[in-house]
């Protein structure tokens, strides 16, 4: 008998393989294991021409929107895909949920989000030479995206966060959410319970904007007793070490910072720092999970600070550890995943909110411990097998 | 143009590409050349210089006047190729859109269809292996019914053989070989079988008649013997022994039994009653009896079929063969050449009789033919409708098997016990 056929559609940006890489290949296996013929339909943008319906775009013209152009030739490339041998098909990143299909399940993160929900942050940080130029090519993309979303079959919405930017974007309400498990493939195995650590404070955060590990050090340089460790870097992390370097230095004060002067900007600006100066901030880099499993247990919380996540596992990682998360309230799903004083603290993104909520959490043990605890339960919620319940619900809406 | 706006126009070219709204780009642009139509023709308020253009155009209007007339065409029928491009673009989306469905309807039929040929043929699996189960269950009932048979028809035999041998142990009962031989002694053996040697035919005459039953016997499986009752000149236990099948003859004719023994035949002087009777039941694979029934009384036929049943292992077989009184000729006159002959028995009588004996698959087969042919209903004048039921009897009474055997399986297989 044919087994029945569903085509994963997913743009391949650059080789990258992160988070959406291992939903999609446990939601394969899942798919694989009930009896589906599982295919990738995969689009290397690496390989697209700078070409959109025969226009051969000039490499200086793509070069002054990047964004723009290769949005659009990604989304020329799903056009082209053929999917007509499939009974569903599941897309991923965008544009890839462009593609028609009568029976279209998007797994859906988020938009192309510098022309959506983080356009104004992205011109109002200088990262467009023409602001007007680039809120008329989101105008467009929008344009161009919608009468595409109004075909989709069902949304399975990465978070609460993403559902209420379908509603508010393009009126979309047929959407159910799907959260991520943590962990590697199955689920993540039992951290044993713990009191909070009495080392360093501790943002795991990619330094990119707006993921806003500046903020995380601006608090750094308000606490009096206690360093902060960050973990990740990215294209950012020159900025993000010129700030302490400023920080550390005196010639700013971390209190009279303006979201501009901190994270809103492009981060170019930043000089280069000596090797060596005295600041509560350590740098760590990338660490090996062994590492980032004995800095969870030395941290007495955990720093969650970005602005509008569409989702935020680093807080369901910490809170699977017994930690106290520290979101702020424009964090987006973060959070939905942490209730202040549940499971972690919410506060304004500001470095003084920030800093006196850690102070608040290392003063009172009971609270961090308390809130430790609920998050530990919290985070058992978020399992792939769960995950995969999800989706399967998600599947049917389109599958019927 | 300058660099922005360049950008610009690739942006907004590349988002009408994007959809193939090749329509609508061409009316934009259609649009933006419009006012510019009139050039050659007259200079707009405001350019600069406009006295001295004014002055050209004037100059090179026998040349250019109908410039912005030739223009305005060409926008227009530019107008017209946009207008027809979009409503191309929106059928070809339409169309693409269609077809993309269909294409995925025509998957999901196709899944459906196998899902369904599968259910169809695991159903039709389903009711070939329930038919199969019923037909075995059958079959065994079936078996059960003939096991249950034997063992009456045995327990039967046994039952009578015992008040044969209670009526022989009262003072004046007859004995089993007086039963089966009263016809036989009352005459010299001799003389028996020098009407046998008169009647019933050469050696080689009797082998060839005898040669048809190999395959019946043949078909029994094992090694038992075969037991020959009344085995008067031979020729049966000759064509068994030359064909390897082991034998031995049982008659109470000491003449016949000499006569054997000097051609080196396994011939025993015996009462076949007493004899099968008294060996291993189930230890005999056919009991063959050719042209002796007809001399029994009905008791001892009986008995004898009895014996026959307890002496014959499952599945043996037993060859009754016996004059054809259907055949007018053999019932009205050849039957009474052999004085010893007691009375004709109808094939359908013992068939009866031997299946009312617990036998299986009783089964009557002519033989002999009387060696000519019988009458064609055309044979005789008159109209067939009349005479062919009359040619049948005719050919019924005459021209029938001169004999018959009854062949019969005793029920149960070679592994069962007897």
């Amino acid at each position: 008998m044919r087994r029945r056929r569903v085509a994963i559609l997913k743009p391949d940006y650059y080789g990258i393989v992160g988070g959406f890489e291992r939903v999609v290949d446990i939601l394969d296996d899942a798919l694989t294991t009930d009896g589906w013929d599982v295919s990738r339909r995969v689009v290397k943008v690496v390989d697209l021409p700078l070409e959109v319906g025969g226009l051969d775009i000039p490499a200086e013209v793509f070069e002054s929107h990047p964004e723009y152009f290769r949005y659009l030739m990604v989304r020329q490339a799903f056009d082209r895909v053929d999917t007509g041998d499939a009974d569903v098909v599941i897309s991923t990143q965008p544009p890839s949920f462009s593609h028609v299909h009568p029976r279209h399940l998007a797994l859906f993160f988020h938009h192309h989000r510098v022309y959506y929900d983080l356009e104004d942050e992205y011109v109002e940080a200088g990262f467009v030479d023409d602001p007007e130029l680039h809120r008329r090519a989101g105008e467009i993309i929008r344009e161009l995206d919608q009468p595409r979303l109004d075909q989709i079959g069902w949304f399975l919405a990465g978070s609460q966060t993403v559902a209420d930017r379908l509603a508010h974007f393009g009126g979309h309400t047929n959407v159910s959410l799907f959260h991520a498990g943590v962990g590697v493939g199955d689920d993540a195995k039992e951290v044993p319970a713990s009191t909070p650590g009495t080392g360093d404070v501790l943002s795991i955060s990619r330094m990119e904007f707006p993921k806003r590990a500046e903020l995380a050090v601006a608090a750094a340089h308000l606490l009096s007793d206690r360093g902060t460790t960050l973990v990740g870097t990215g294209s950012r992390e020159l900025w993000v070490r010129h700030l302490d370097h400023v920080l550390s230095l005196g010639s700013a004060r971390a209190e009279e910072l303006t979201p501009a002067e901190i994270w809103c900007n492009t981060g170019r600006q930043a000089q280069p720092v000596p090797d060596s100066y005295r600041s509560p901030v350590t740098f760590a880099g990338r660490v090996s999970d062994d590492e980032l499993e004995r800095r969870f247990r030395e941290a007495p919380c955990v720093l969650a600070v970005a602005h509008d996540e569409d989702y935020g596992l680093t807080a369901i990682e910490a809170m699977r550890h017994g930690r106290p998360v520290i979101v702020c309230r424009d964090g987006g799903g973060l959070t939905e995943l942490v209730v202040h004083e549940q499971t972690g603290l919410v506060v304004d993104p500001t470095p003084r909110a920030v800093a006196d909520a850690v102070q608040r959490l290392i003063d009172d043990v009971d609270l961090a411990t308390e809130l430790g605890a609920n998050g530990r339960d919290r985070a058992a919620e978020f399992s792939w097998s769960n995950a995969v319940d999800e989706f399967r619900s998600g599947l049917e809406q389109v599958d019927r | 143009m300058s660099d922005r706006e360049l950008v610009r126009s690739y942006i907004e070219r590349a988002a009408v590409r994007a959809d193939g709204d090749l329509g609508q780009y061409v009316r934009d642009r259609v649009a933006e050349a419009r006012p510019h139509a009139h050039a050659g023709a007259e200079v707009p308020e405001g350019a600069r210089l406009r006295g001295v253009k004014q002055a050209m155009v004037a100059a090179s209007r026998p040349v250019t006047s109908h410039q912005s007339v030739v223009n305005n065409q060409v926008l227009d029928a530019l107008d017209r190729v946009a207008e027809d491009l979009r409503e191309l673009a929106a059928r070809v989306t339409t169309t693409d859109q269609y077809v993309s469905r269909v294409r995925a309807t025509a998957a999901t039929i196709e899944g459906l269809v196998d899902e369904l040929v599968v259910g169809f043929e695991a159903e039709r699996r389903a009711r070939e292996e329930l038919g199969g189960r019923l037909e075995a269950e059958l079959e065994r009932a079936e078996r059960f019914r003939e096991d249950i048979g034997a063992e009456l028809a045995a327990m039967r035999a046994r039952q009578d053989q015992v008040l044969r041998a209670a009526r022989e142990a009262l003072p004046d009962g007859p004995s089993p070989l007086t039963l089966l031989s009263r016809e036989l002694s009352v005459h010299d053996d001799t003389l028996y079988e020098a009407i046998e040697d008169a009647f019933r035919g050469t050696r080689e005459a009797v082998t060839d008649m005898l040669r048809g039953y190999l395959d019946d016997v043949r078909a029994v499986p094992g090694d038992n013997p075969v037991v020959d009752v009344g085995c008067g000149r031979g020729e049966w236990l000759e064509l068994l022994s030359h064909e390897g099948i082991t034998a031995y003859g049982c008659d109470t004719n000491q003449v016949a039994v000499d006569r054997g023994l000097r051609l080196g035949l396994d011939i025993r002087l015996a009462d076949a009653v007493d004899h099968l009777g008294g060996i291993e039941p189930g230890s005999v694979r056919a009991v063959t009896s050719f042209h002796v029934a007809e001399h029994l009384s009905l008791d001892t036929l009986v008995a004898l079929i009895d014996a026959a049943f307890l002496a014959l292992q499952p599945g043996g077989l037993l060859i009754l063969e016996t004059p054809n009184p259907n055949n007018h000729q053999v019932g009205a006159a050849n039957f009474y050449l052999d004085p010893t002959h007691l009375k004709p028995l109808h094939p359908l009588f013992l068939q009866f009789l031997v299946t009312s004996r617990g036998f299986a698959d009783v089964a009557v087969r002519e033989l002999h033919g009387p060696g000519f042919e019988g009458l064609l209903p055309t044979d005789l004048a008159g109209d067939p409708n009349r005479t062919t039921p009359f040619v049948e009897a005719l050919n019924q009474a005459f021209a029938s098997a001169l004999d018959y055997a009854v062949l019969a399986r005793k029920p149960g297989s070679p592994s069962d016990p007897a």
